[in-house]
């Protein structure tokens, strides 16, 4: 292994520089006690670490609930997403039919639709139906935004799978569907793993819809409740910064669990249209 | 098997029968799809049709013909939105690509660690907006903020500067945002296509005699271009459509109030859901305008 040039040093050590300090400001402050927080010049390191906001915010401000929340919406989107993706993904992917793609072409184009623009239409449409208010509207709407995506990085991936396997498997006489559950979904653990990942973070992380459609406290997500603490307690920065680690966090570690599958479903189709 | 004379079109027959299976299995994903975004399309195009207010939202409202686009495009904020969108797209999207352009040449070659700057570097894009739109605030708070503080001492800054609520700064503040958070998206899609530049080439332009800046002029930047373009175009889209980062940030405020925020602002706090919904109807048209073309280009 050699070393970096001088030049990429200079790139590398900036960046690392003005990725790292933020992240490493919030987990900071969340550990100081308040008058260390306000203190100037700003101590770079807890003289007195403490977890006083952690459990402020965890068990007098909601995030217990928020935290359980944000968990049921992103892990039923997730299940979702992967039962209804996979099938659709195939058909794009294997199959011949009329309209392949213009529908490949209509699913791309839903990913120019401002969010904003669907904002005040599933207002109405969810308060008709009774979700408004409700973690399931949220896993409703969050489907429709991951789906394109979660159905592209399938499709490339199952694209890729060499074809003998399926034509093999269908000579011994397994029809279609079965060719599907039985060769292609156990080949595609990887892609599956990618793309759950994926819609696991949109899901987790979405502010908007959540900001709008949510009113009562014990359905907030960690998006709504973190929001909702910032602008109800706005210099308690100790409880803001501890709260956003605990939002923060579990995304970050899933990331470095996954990151290689993630990344490869996401940028396996843009390499090869270039 | 079916004897082969069964059918008297035995090949229609099973191309009919895929065709039926494709859609069988397409059929979920679509109606959940289309289900969520067309219905608010149609929805959105009535509204701007209509006059609706707090009072009608959800039910039956008077027809008001084209008023509503009217009102829209002459209303001066409106176009001062549009100004600051475009401005804040340009601005944010050439430096998120510029910087991770700068990244993904630091990262391609292997050296020791190459692992863990890729990673660090990829934690701006997937973290939540929410909670790093919030650190910024609170780095740059205008008293107790460490940069206020850091840029006080090494005498950059006279006083306390509101980076969030001053013309232009905060202009310049969700832009170097957008930058921070969207460059490991270029780094990653340009990354990508450098580890596919094949290694002859660089082999070729050494044995030429050419330089790193001849090598990268010559050979890596030809291969990158195509893909630059279609990260800058594919970001600037989206940039021209995002809602959160902004209005996390400023809520809007000081000159950063891009047309998703006036959008907003027209429908929630002016009640006037048939103007914003006109706003929206003007901008899916533009963005579907210029994102049709890039479709039909790089879909496979």
């Amino acid at each position: 292994m050699r070393r970096p040039a001088l030049g990429t040093a200079a790139v590398l050590a900036l960046l690392t520089a003005a990725v790292a300090l933020p992240f490493y400001w919030m987990a900071l402050s969340s550990t100081k006690t308040f008058s260390e927080l306000f203190a100037l010049p700003p101590r770079l390191w807890p003289r007195y670490p403490t977890l006083v906001a952690y459990r402020d915010v965890l068990f007098t401000q909601g995030f217990l609930r928020y935290l359980a929340n944000s968990l049921v919406v992103a892990g039923t989107t997730v299940a979702l997403d992967l039962a209804i993706a996979a099938p659709g993904a195939y058909a794009l992917a294997r199959l011949r039919f009329r309209g392949r793609r213009w529908t490949s072409m209509v699913l791309g184009l839903i990913y120019l639709v401002p969010p904003i623009l669907l904002v005040v239409p599933l207002f109405v449409l969810l308060t008709r139906l009774g979700l408004r208010d409700s973690l399931a509207g949220l896993v409703v709407a969050y489907l429709a935004q991951t789906l394109p995506v979660s159905l592209y990085m399938l499709a490339n991936y199952f694209r890729a799978l060499p074809p003998e396997l399926e034509e093999a498997a269908r000579v011994d006489g397994c029809s279609r569907a079965g060719v599907l559950v039985r060769v292609v979904l156990p080949l595609s653990a990887p892609a599956l793993t990618g793309v759950g990942v994926y819609t696991f973070l949109i899901a987790w992380n979405e502010f908007l819809l959540a900001y709008i459609l949510l009113d009562s406290p014990e359905r907030f997500t960690l998006a709504k409740g973190l929001y909702h603490l910032f602008s109800s307690y706005h210099t308690a920065w100790d409880r803001v910064m501890a709260a956003s680690v605990l939002m923060t966090a579990p995304v970050l570690a899933l990331f470095l669990v996954f990151q290689r599958r993630l990344v490869a479903g996401l940028t396996a189709g843009g390499v090869k249209g270039a | 098997m079916r004897p082969a004379g069964a059918d008297p079109h035995p090949a229609e027959a099973l191309r009919r029968a895929e065709e039926r299976l494709a859609w069988a299995l397409l059929a979920l994903p679509l109606v959940s799809v289309v289900g969520v975004v067309a219905f608010p399309l149609v929805y959105n195009l009535w509204t701007s049709l209509h006059e609706v207010r707090l009072g009608t939202l959800g039910g039956p409202a008077p027809f008001a013909g084209l008023a509503n686009y009217v009102r829209a495009v002459t209303e001066p904020e409106l176009w001062r939105a549009v100004a600051v969108t475009v401005a804040y797209a340009l601005a944010g999207v050439a430096l998120s690509v510029g910087l991770g352009l700068a990244a993904a040449l630091a990262v391609n070659r292997p050296f020791r660690g190459r692992g863990v700057f890729r990673a660090l570097f990829l934690f701006p894009y997937v973290a939540p907006a929410v909670s790093v739109a919030f650190v910024w605030r609170w780095l740059l708070d205008p008293v107790y903020g460490a940069v206020n503080w850091a840029l006080q001492r090494a005498g950059a800054v006279e006083g306390p500067v509101a980076w969030l609520s001053t013309e232009p700064l905060a202009f310049a503040t969700v832009v170097a945002f957008e930058g921070w958070r969207y460059f490991p998206f270029a780094m990653l899609f340009v990354l990508a296509r450098l580890q596919a530049v094949p290694p002859e080439l660089y082999e070729a332009a050494r044995v030429d005699g050419a330089g790193p800046w001849q090598r990268f002029r010559h050979v890596t930047w030809p291969e990158l271009r195509g893909m630059l373009a279609l990260v800058f175009a594919v970001r600037f889209l989206w940039t021209v459509n995002k809602f959160d980062d902004v209005f996390l940030l400023t809520g809007g405020a000081a000159g950063t109030r891009i047309v998703p925020l006036w959008i907003y602002d027209t429908a929630f706090r002016l009640h006037d859901f048939g103007t914003a919904a006109a706003g929206s109807a003007l901008l899916l048209a533009l963005l579907l305008g210029a994102g049709i073309p890039l479709c039909r280009r790089w879909l496979p």
